[in-house]
């Protein structure tokens, strides 16, 4: 009886292999191309913190300049405020009776050691208004 | 027409002071520039005023706050930034203005203004001899060649436009003798 012998010429090759596109690059490619976009990365973000830094410094100098100036004109109208109410509380203490007076002259502080702006407004009682 | 028009009970804002400071206390004028030209000069201001804004601080450091006692040196302050913005007015005001409006657009960001910042400095170095200088660093922000953060290119368009316009002007006035004004 003749044997099962493979044909002439041999057999047709085995496709063992799945026929798949290709997956792209190497691993190490993907590797040291993500490593060097990170790394570029974070050499631009520190590189930006350090601007960002000397930006702040820059308006932070900027405002210490600036702030004598602005100072200057704030207490001019502190002042002005506190001599204008110096003015009207003598316009009141005038028309006020003695006893109101002397109560009026007491001093509020004990301490006298420093200058105090006035917190308190000088005029009738809120119960006799 | 406005309908507040014929509300007559509508109060006339006049812009008068009506206690003003007591006359032993010498007047001086408002400084009267806005943030954003203030911004502008500020760094000037600092430069030359520096004795002045010291003296007033270190008063107001002395004196417990100092609103009453330091309003000499106050005054002094305000006149000196008086005189440097008038100083600059009177040499750059093209720049300054040019400079102060771009800050005013970009939301007071002096990183979004460099262009125009430069020729705001290069002026003034010239007619002032004043210099913006920050202090406590090597690296001056403001001279750094490739920023990061430099906003939208509008103020280097108008800078060259700027510098541009100036350009024809200045040869079509002198045409003949520009071979001195190229220093």
């Amino acid at each position: 009886m003749a044997q099962d012998l493979p044909p002439i010429g041999g057999y047709e090759p085995v496709q063992w292999k799945r026929n798949l596109p290709s997956r792209g690059f190497r691993p190490t490619i993907y590797f040291w191309g993500i490593t060097g976009l990170m790394a570029f990365g974070f050499y631009r973000l520190y590189q930006g913190a350090d601007e960002q830094r000397e930006l702040s410094r820059e308006r932070q100098w900027s405002r210490f300049y600036l702030e004598p100036l602005l100072l200057a004109e704030e207490d001019r109208n502190i002042a002005r405020r506190y001599y204008s109410e110096k003015a009207r509380q003598e316009l009141v203490r005038d028309s006020m009776s003695e006893e109101v007076k002397a109560k009026f002259d007491q001093e509020i502080y004990n301490d006298k050691s420093k200058f105090r702006f006035p917190k308190y407004i000088a005029g009738p009682s809120s119960s006799e208004r | 027409m406005v309908l507040g028009q014929f509300f007559t009970a509508r109060h006339e804002w006049e812009n008068i002071d009506k206690n003003q400071l007591p006359s032993d206390i010498p007047e001086v004028d408002e400084v009267g520039a806005t943030s954003a030209p203030l911004l502008a000069a500020s760094y000037y201001i600092g430069a030359k005023c520096k004795p002045y804004n010291d003296d007033f601080m270190l008063c107001k450091d002395e004196n417990n706050g100092g609103s009453l006692e330091c309003l000499k040196e106050g005054r002094r302050v305000t006149r000196c930034a008086i005189s440097v913005l008038k100083d600059i007015n009177k040499y750059c005001f093209d720049e300054f203005k040019l400079h102060y409006e771009c800050l005013e657009q970009e939301n007071h960001r002096t990183g979004h203004c460099r262009p125009s910042e430069g020729v705001l400095g290069k002026c003034i170095f010239q007619h002032l001899n004043l210099e913006k200088k920050i202090p406590g660093v090597e690296q001056q922000i403001h001279l750094k060649p490739n920023p990061i953060f430099t906003g939208t290119s509008k103020d280097k368009k108008k800078t060259a436009e700027f510098l541009k316009a100036r350009e024809s002007s200045t040869t079509t006035a002198s045409a003949p003798a520009s071979a001195p004004a190229s220093n």
